[in-house]
């Protein structure tokens, strides 16, 4: 099924209101959303230490009509923390390592806490303004509470991401909403670059949010998805296909590869610090030792995401798994597989 | 034994026979997305008929590490047990997850190696540039020059987002620039080895990487015999005109 190219690794919520010149008291003037934007290009870096389980996710987009307002919402297994990034990576990254042609990395060596419920329905971990942004960490337990805290914080979610939402909320997700704050965007401007954000939790493989609500209208524009996997393992993507809808009805939910991958292999540490801020090299996995640093490039083109589902990147050789480690993995384990109870 | 008698055994016989073959192409066909193409441990079963992707291969005379590993959580009924056990050993790495089946494109659309440059390049670039590529010289080998030229000008996209990058990150890129680029091909068409001659200032080193990389993942028409060409890059930056347009 053709879909339209909605948002994000995320679900895309439009934002019925927009926030106009914030008042002193921080009411917002509203006005109706003028399009439902889609993404034309997402670049994320995903740095995970399988040691300490500890994910962070750092993401830049650029989306088609931007429109007076929008937001995001990110699923994501544990409780989150959002942060902006003040030099962006993907420039130098695509430099350096590039998506779209094989390079040459020393010694390539290819092949080789569960979340509380919150006590209300909805609880709003945390606030802040994350540059253009405002961010909200959520637990939710009630879909339709979650719903009635979106629409009173200007946050239209549409028929068709109820469902998706409803889903995340089963699964005890927790949810980043994005809120985009900037007093006006260039009208004359088909696109738009946000900033880019980070977005660090503790996850036992590395997570990718990637199922995005079935939009009404198909849209068939190029999109493009570039992800860097900096870790200290090789990672194989895996998505959980429901065909459902899509061209494929009727044939047997698979697990599929959903990602082209480039290259893989193993970095200096040197290379790695041409390739990122002073900011970002902190994060790397033995950032103050020597340890070795695995690095994939991947590629998607698909224009739609249609049937695909988040996306838990598995270990491609293999790796002992504890009990502890199992645990941790059941939320994981139930988007590659909806009858596993987290 | 009468004629009749032996010949209606022989008829009951090739029955018999066509039956039994016909079955086992049935098994042969069947795992793509099938339940049967899922994995067992059962010793007993996997003697007695291929149910693991890799006897399906053989089965098929495929190489096995050829052959997509159609895996999903189970069909409806597959007990809970076994659900766990496929999701353990993928968790594990035990999964050959690489042979999964890659689903990158749209049905039916070819992987286009250019479009994370045309699309950043547009999106995310205030500057223009202009990129013209000359005819390949060739100094040695087989290759044909018109037949190159095709690849060469291929290039274009490619060295023009290497020179949008630079620009950005830069500040002593020029806004035009002219260099030549000597490309080693091998017999196969792919290329062993990329050179630009002549003095490059320290500014254009990542430039010129960019461009080396791009210029190494081509690849042309297979030859007789390695080549060597040679080729100019024309690269301009008018003034900045604004945001692009990607509909």
């Amino acid at each position: 099924m053709k879909a339209r190219a909605w948002l994000v690794l995320c679900a895309w919520l439009a934002v019925a209101t927009f926030s106009a010149p914030a008042t002193p008291c921080g009411a917002f003037a509203t006005r109706a959303s003028r399009t439902v934007p889609n993404v034309v290009v997402e670049q994320t870096m995903i740095v995970f230490d399988p040691e300490r389980e500890q994910e962070h996710f750092v993401r830049e987009l650029a989306i088609r009509d931007p429109g007076p307002g929008f937001g995001f919402v990110i699923p994501v297994p544990e409780r989150p923390v959002v942060a902006k990034v003040e030099i962006g990576p993907f420039d130098r990254l695509a430099r350096t390592f590039p998506v779209g042609s094989r390079f040459s990395l020393g010694g390539v060596a290819k092949g080789s806490g569960g979340g509380n419920s919150a006590a209300a329905p909805v609880s709003v971990l945390s606030h802040e303004k994350v540059g253009s942004f405002t961010a909200f960490v959520l637990a939710a337990s009630d879909a339709n509470a979650l719903q009635k805290w979106f629409s009173d914080n200007q946050l239209l979610v549409p028929p068709e991401t109820q469902a998706w939402l409803t889903q995340y909320v089963k699964l005890r997700f927790y949810l980043v909403a994005l809120r985009y704050e900037a007093q006006e965007i260039d009208q004359k401007s088909t696109t738009w670059r946000g900033e880019t954000v980070r977005i660090s939790f503790k996850s036992a493989l590395p997570f990718y949010p990637y199922r995005e609500p079935t939009p009404p209208t198909p849209n068939a524009a190029p999109r493009e998805l570039a992800v860097w996997l900096v870790s200290q393992r090789m990672y194989t993507p895996v998505s959980l296909f429901e065909p459902g809808t899509t061209a494929q009805a009727g044939a047997a939910s698979q697990w599929k590869r959903p990602w082209l991958e480039y290259e893989a292999g193993i970095v200096d540490r040197e290379s790695m610090a041409a390739a990122l801020s002073e900011e970002l090299m902190k994060l790397l996995p033995f950032a103050a030792g020597r340890g070795r640093i695995t690095l994939q490039v991947f590629e998607d083109q698909k224009r739609s995401r249609a049937g695909f589902g988040d996306i838990v990147m598995v270990p491609r050789d293999p790796t002992a798994l504890t009990g502890s480690t199992l645990t941790r993995s059941r939320k994981l384990m139930a988007l590659l597989d909806p009858a596993v109870t987290p | 034994m009468s004629g009749g008698y032996r010949r209606r055994t022989t008829a009951m016989l090739c029955l018999v026979l066509l039956f039994a073959l016909g079955a086992g192409c049935r098994r042969g066909s069947a795992p793509r997305g099938s339940a049967a193409a899922k994995p067992s441990n059962s010793a007993s079963r996997a003697a007695s008929a291929p149910t693991t992707p890799e006897e399906e291969a053989q089965f098929r005379g495929e190489e096995a590490n050829e052959t997509p590993l159609f895996l999903g959580p189970g069909p409806t009924g597959t007990s809970s047990s076994d659900r766990e056990q496929r999701l353990k050993k993928l968790f594990s790495g035990e999964t050959r997850t690489d042979r999964l089946p890659l689903v990158d494109t749209a049905p039916n659309v070819l992987h286009d190696p250019d479009l994370h440059a045309r699309l950043t390049g547009v999106v995310f670039e205030r500057r223009n540039v202009e990129v013209t590529i000359g005819l390949p010289r060739r100094l040695s080998g087989t290759l044909d020059e018109v037949r190159a030229s095709r690849v060469t000008a291929g290039m274009r996209g490619s060295f023009g987002y290497c020179y949008q990058l630079a620009l950005r990150s830069e500040d002593e890129v020029p806004t035009s620039l002219r260099f030549e680029i000597e490309l080693l091909i091998n017999d196969d068409g792919s290329v062993r080895s990329v050179a630009i001659p002549g003095e490059q200032p320290s500014t254009l080193t990542e430039l010129f990487i960019c461009v080396s990389m791009r210029a190494r993942r081509s690849h042309f028409e297979p030859q007789k015999e390695a080549s060597r060409v040679r080729f100019s890059v024309d690269l301009c930056s008018p003034a900045p005109r604004g945001m692009g347009s990607v509909k």
